[in-house]
Order: C-alpha cells, then sequence, then structure tokens
C-alpha cells in the first residue's frame, strides 16, 4: 500500500516534470519555426536529467548497501573523481591537440562523454585489480579515497592548465559545476546503454545485497559468494557513474540522499528499492535542472550547485528525523 | 557462479560497445543549408577554424558570441543586418553605448535563448565546450568559428574573413590597412634602445596573471612601445612573485585598480615599476582584456602613459 502510494507521487511528480519541462525554456513554443527543435533541445535535456538522476541514486543505494553504510556515495570508489578527471581533459584535449575539430571519427561533440567514460574505466580498472589482491572493505574505502584524491589534484592540474585560456578554462570549470544545458540525442545514446544496463544489474545484484546487509559471514553461510558480489557491484558502480557524470557532469547528493528518503517508507529490501531510486533520482534531477533553468539569473544556475544547496539541507532533515527515531542508549 | 560471471561480463561489454559505437558516429561537417543565395556569389562556400564549412549567402540576421566580432560588426556590417551582442560589449562603461537597442547573448549554453533570436548566422570565436555549437549546428543555424583570438595574428584574418561573409570584403580590407597602419604608428617614433621593458600582470586573490607572446596583450605592450619582459613566455602564465622579481620590468600594464594588489605585495614593494612615478600604467579593463579592434586604444594609452604623446594616432 505504501509503495503504491509512494510510485503513485512520483509518477504524478513525473508527468507534471515531464510536461513542465517541456513548456518552459527561453524559447516561446508559440513561433512555429522553432518549434519542434525547440522540443527536440529539451526532450533531450530532461532524457539526460531522468537518467543521471536514475544512475546517482541507484548508485548510490548499491554502494550503501555494500558498503552496509548509509553515508557511503559514489565519490567512495573514485570513479566520479576519474570521470570528471577524464572529461575535463577531454575538453582540453580536444582544444589543445585537436584544435576542436575532434579526434578522426568522433564528434567533437561526443568528446567530453567519451572522456568521462575513459576516466571512470581507469578509475574502475584499478579498482578491479586491486581487488583481486584484497577484496576487504576498507581495502576498497581506502583504495578509493586514495583514487580520489589523485583523481581530484589532477583535475586541478587540469583546469590550471586550461586557465591559460579564458574560454577554455570556463569550459572546465562550468563541465565540473555540472549542467545538462547543451545535452543532445548523441549524449543520450551514449549513456543510455550504460545507465540501463547498470541499473538492470543492480537489480539482478539485489539479494546478494540484501543478504551481504546482515554481515559477510552471515551471507557467505547462506551461499552468496561475497568476493563476487563485491566485484561485480564495483563494476556496476563505476558503469551508472560513468554514464551520469558523462551526462551531466558531478552532481552531489543525489546518491545520498534518494535512496536516504526512500528507506523509512519502503524498507531496506533491494530489489524493491532499485526501481523506485531510480524513479525518485530521476525526478529529483529533473526537477532541480527545471528549477536551474526557471530560476530568474542572467545565466543558468549550475546545477551541480543546485542539487548541493537543495540536497543538503534535505539530507540534515532525514539524518535528524533517523536520528530521532532511533533507540538511545 | 560461471553463469555469473558471464552474464555480467557480456551485459558490460554490450553497453560499453553500445556507448562507444554512438560515438563513433560520423561528425557531419558541412552546416545547414542557407537561404537566399547571392547569384552573383561563387558556390564555393566558406571554412571555418573548426573545418566547418558555411554557405555563401546573404545574411540578414546575424548574431554575435565574440568580442571581436561585436565590434567588426559595427564597422563592416549594416545595422539592421545585426541580430544581437555579447553582453560584454554591451555592459561596456565606455563603448558600450554602440550596442544599445539590441539583444545581447549572455552565454552560447542558452541554446534556446539564441535560437529564440531567429538569427541566420552566429560567429564564435573558439570556445572550449564544443557542444553548445554542435546543439545550434543542428538546429539549423549557421555558426562560423573564428578560431582562437591571439591577437593581431589572428584579428587579422578574422577581420578578413567577417568582411567576406557579410558581403564587405573591399570594407574590410580598408579596415584591415588603417587598422595595422594606425598600430603600427602608435610608437613608431621611439627608437628600439630607447624602448623599456614592460609586462603585463593582473592580480587576483594573491595570484599573478600575465599575457604574454601569442596573444593581445604582448602586442599591445609591442605596439605602445614596450620590450616585452615576458617574451619567452607564452599565452596567459601564471607568474610567482619570484618570476616577476627576475624580470623586474621598468612597466607594469594593468588593469584599474591593481596599482596596489601588486607593489604591496610582499616582496614586490622593490621592483622597479613600482618606485617609479608612472611604471604602473593602468587601463581600462574593457580595454585589456580587448583581442580586437580596442588594441589600438590601449596601446595609444601605454603609449601616451610612459612616453607621452608623440606620435599620430588615428582611429581607424
Amino acid at each position: 500500500m505504501r509503495a503504491a502510494l509512494v510510485y503513485g507521487v512520483l509518477l504524478v511528480a513525473l508527468v507534471g516534470l515531464v510536461l513542465a519541462s517541456l513548456l518552459v525554456g527561453a524559447g516561446d513554443l508559440h513561433d512555429l519555426g522553432l518549434r519542434s527543435t525547440l522540443l527536440t533541445l529539451r526532450a533531450s535535456r530532461l532524457g539526460a536529467a531522468l537518467l543521471v538522476g536514475a544512475a546517482l541514486a541507484v548508485a548510490g543505494l548499491v554502494i550503501q548497501g555494500l558498503f552496509r553504510n548509509p553515508l557511503a556515495d559514489t565519490s567512495v570508489l573514485g570513479t566520479s573523481a576519474g570521470a570528471t578527471l577524464g572529461g575535463s581533459a577531454a575538453v582540453l584535449g580536444l582544444e589543445l591537440l585537436f584544435a576542436g575539430r575532434g579526434p578522426r571519427g568522433i564528434s567533437p561533440d561526443a568528446v567530453l562523454p567519451v572522456g568521462c567514460l575513459l576516466g571512470a574505466l581507469v578509475a574502475l580498472a584499478i579498482i578491479l585489480v586491486l581487488l583481486q589482491r584484497a577484496g576487504d572493505l576498507l581495502s576498497i574505502i581506502l583504495t578509493g579515497f586514495l583514487l580520489s584524491s589523485l583523481f581530484l589534484s589532477l583535475g586541478s592540474l587540469v583546469t590550471s592548465l586550461a586557465q591559460e585560456r579564458w574560454e577554455l578554462g570556463r569550459a572546465v570549470v562550468s563541465f565540473t559545476l555540472g549542467g545538462l544545458s547543451a545535452t543532445g540525442p548523441l549524449h543520450l545514446a551514449l549513456a543510455a546503454p550504460l545507465v540501463i544496463a547498470g541499473i538492470g544489474a543492480a537489480w539482478f545484484w539485489a539479494k546478494p545485497l540484501d543478504l551481504l546487509l546482515s554481515g559477510d559471514e552471515e551471507a557467505a553461510s547462506l551461499g552468496v559468494n561475497v568476493a563476487e558480489v563485491r566485484r561485480y557491484c564495483v563494476l556496476w558502480i563505476a558503469v551508472l557513474t560513468a554514464g551520469a557524470v558523462s551526462l551531466g557532469g558531478n552532481l552531489a547528493f543525489v546518491g545520498l540522499l534518494v535512496p536516504h528518503a526512500l528507506r523509512p517508507l519502503l524498507g531496506v529490501e533491494h530489489r524493491r528499492l532499485v526501481p523506485v531510486t531510480a524513479l525518485a533520482g530521476a525526478v529529483f534531477v529533473a526537477a532541480c535542472d527545471l528549477l536551474a533553468r526557471s530560476l530568474p539569473a542572467r545565466g543558468e544556475i549550475p546545477l551541480g550547485v543546485l542539487t548541493g544547496l537543495l540536497g543538503a539541507p534535505a539530507f540534515l532533515v532525514i539524518l535528524a528525523r533517523l536520528q530521532k527515531g532511533a533507540p538511545h542508549g | 557462479m560461471r553463469a555469473v560471471t558471464s552474464w555480467n561480463v557480456a551485459a558490460f561489454v554490450a553497453a560499453l560497445a553500445l556507448s562507444t559505437s554512438a560515438a563513433w558516429t560520423p561528425h557531419e561537417q558541412a552546416a545547414p543549408a542557407a537561404t537566399e543565395t547571392h547569384a552573383a556569389e561563387p558556390a564555393a562556400p566558406w571554412t571555418d577554424h573548426a573545418g566547418v564549412t558555411l554557405p555563401r549567402a546573404h545574411y540578414v540576421r546575424i548574431a554575435s558570441a565574440s568580442l571581436v566580432t561585436d565590434h567588426l560588426l559595427l564597422e563592416l556590417c549594416e545595422p539592421e543586418r545585426i541580430a544581437a551582442f555579447t553582453h560584454y560589449s554591451a555592459d561596456e562603461r565606455a563603448r558600450g553605448y554602440r550596442f544599445h537597442g539590441k539583444p545581447t547573448i549572455h552565454d552560447t549554453k542558452n541554446v534556446e535563448a539564441i535560437l529564440a533570436l531567429h538569427p541566420d548566422l552566429l560567429f564564435v570565436s573558439s570556445i572550449g565546450d564544443p557542444r553548445p555549437v554542435a546543439r545550434l549546428r543542428e538546429a539549423g543555424l549557421p555558426v562560423y568559428d573564428l578560431g582562437e583570438m591571439r591577437g593581431l595574428s589572428t584579428f587579422v584574418p578574422n577581420i578578413r574573413e567577417v568582411a567576406a561573409i557579410v558581403g564587405a570584403p573591399e570594407r574590410g580590407e580598408r579596415l584591415v590597412q588603417s587598422f595595422v597602419a594606425s598600430m603600427k604608428a602608435v610608437a613608431a617614433d621611439i627608437p628600439r634602445a630607447m624602448r623599456k621593458r614592460g609586462m603585463f600582470l593582473s592580480a587576483y586573490g594573491g595570484h599573478f596573471f600575465g599575457g604574454a607572446t601569442g596573444t593581445s596583450y604582448h602586442d599591445v605592450l609591442a605596439f605602445g612601445g614596450l620590450m616585452d619582459a615576458a617574451s619567452s613566455y607564452r599565452d596567459w602564465p601564471d607568474f610567482s612573485s619570484e618570476q616577476i622579481l627576475a624580470m623586474d620590468p621598468e612597466v607594469i600594464v594593468t588593469e584599474d585598480e591593481m596599482r596596489p594588489r601588486i607593489c604591496e605585495h610582499a616582496g614586490l614593494g622593490g621592483l622597479r615599476a613600482c618606485s617609479t612615478l608612472g611604471g604602473i600604467v593602468e587601463l581600462d579593463r574593457e580595454l585589456t582584456v580587448d583581442p580586437g579592434l580596442g588594441m589600438l586604444e590601449a596601446a595609444q594609452r601605454v603609449r601616451r602613459a610612459v612616453y607621452g604623446d608623440g606620435a599620430a594616432t588615428g582611429a581607424p
């Protein structure tokens, strides 16, 4: 009953957001010459928001289940930072190496998401190699932390190199702040397979993740291959992160806030949570994006800034409620 | 166990393959079809600095998303054919009035706002993120990328390109001749041996930023009669205090209100430029950042501040 209510609310919100996203924008839909172009642009942007939100929220859910830590986030594994570094390096490389024309066979338009994907895959490869040797949670967290620090440092280097050219510096900073304003069908085609496969895989691994919540030994005694679950969950978290960052940059709080908001309503069973988390994440990011382009401002407010501004207080409220409801002692 | 591994690996490879195949879609270099082609014009299209072709046509609603073309369009094009300028130019204190009465473009990322202006041509100067331009081209708007803005070496070809596209090549050539002649005349009377060593420097948040060889800043210094003390550097470097002390220029050209930030910075008070009257030349920021026609006025002001009046300095 409660699940049906949550789904109902989310679906109504989604329908409202779809309509609003298609109707709101700088252009005038009464302009018949531009109408189909504007709708295509807005539909691409909406599709991107839905994919990014779903990907980040589900990645957050899986990583929290995997680490049995409600504060775990996609940044823990270093793939967000890897994808962001890859995207920034791609923007820089496009100008410095290819003079804005793009490498042979790749549209310049696709260079940035491809860079994100490569960055996330490098981070993922390092994580997986290390997981073969030591698959315990502490090793994964430490490795992810080190990778994040390394990629953030390299990202700062890329940003400082880009600053030597005014517009290039603006482009890199703008990408790192996150946004969907220039998303097109090509980007959706690039990210959608990753996000859809990632969400499907999250649903597939839901049962073992449930069992892992009771501890490694308990799960192993119930027939779960803990190392295998970890390896593949890490793989799919990275895939989801790569898809999300390649579309919208690194958006804060989505993976942390959405699963948190849903657990008190729907419990902790992953198979139940995965689809509703994907839907709620999609709704949250689409709402933030709609707000980003509706607020009266000279330029568009970066999406990453908005998700942070809305996500942080909301997260604190949820945390306070959880602490209030928790037994003392 | 093996089945699980196979399933996951297969799903991962399939997702990756689908994703990367989307990226390898052949890049369409041709711009959209243009309107109302001149019968007298040859059919060969122009090719911009990003390698994209622009059909030869009589463009009647031209929008500028580049500082360079803002001013060039005023010089070369009939006012009624100009659809929009950048907000940078419209917001200028000294020269902004010239752009009033026209819509402004705030950000190329706002694709919808640009399309809503109904331009039939958009000029841009190389922007780092290619995505907005790709969206505009997909929407059927011809976009001409003028490439990087690096002072006279790129500005002169840009004048000719813009002039040809707006259908005023002779007007463009006259502008080139008069502009280059005016730039050369600014400090022509100052012998090389008499020229002082100077550099461009701005300071933000305790960091120092220069404009060296290959930039409009360098051209302003050189045509303004200075030897660029930072000529061994390229582009827009960050300088440490030590590097600035090592160069120790006689003149520092900077932006408004920068003198205290430079000369009161730890260790820099002893610079020759800081201890000499007239050693710090402060220009309007609007002039220093202009990589186009504003270079002439900036060079004239540098020359006047450092050496006093002398050469004839006629605006084009």
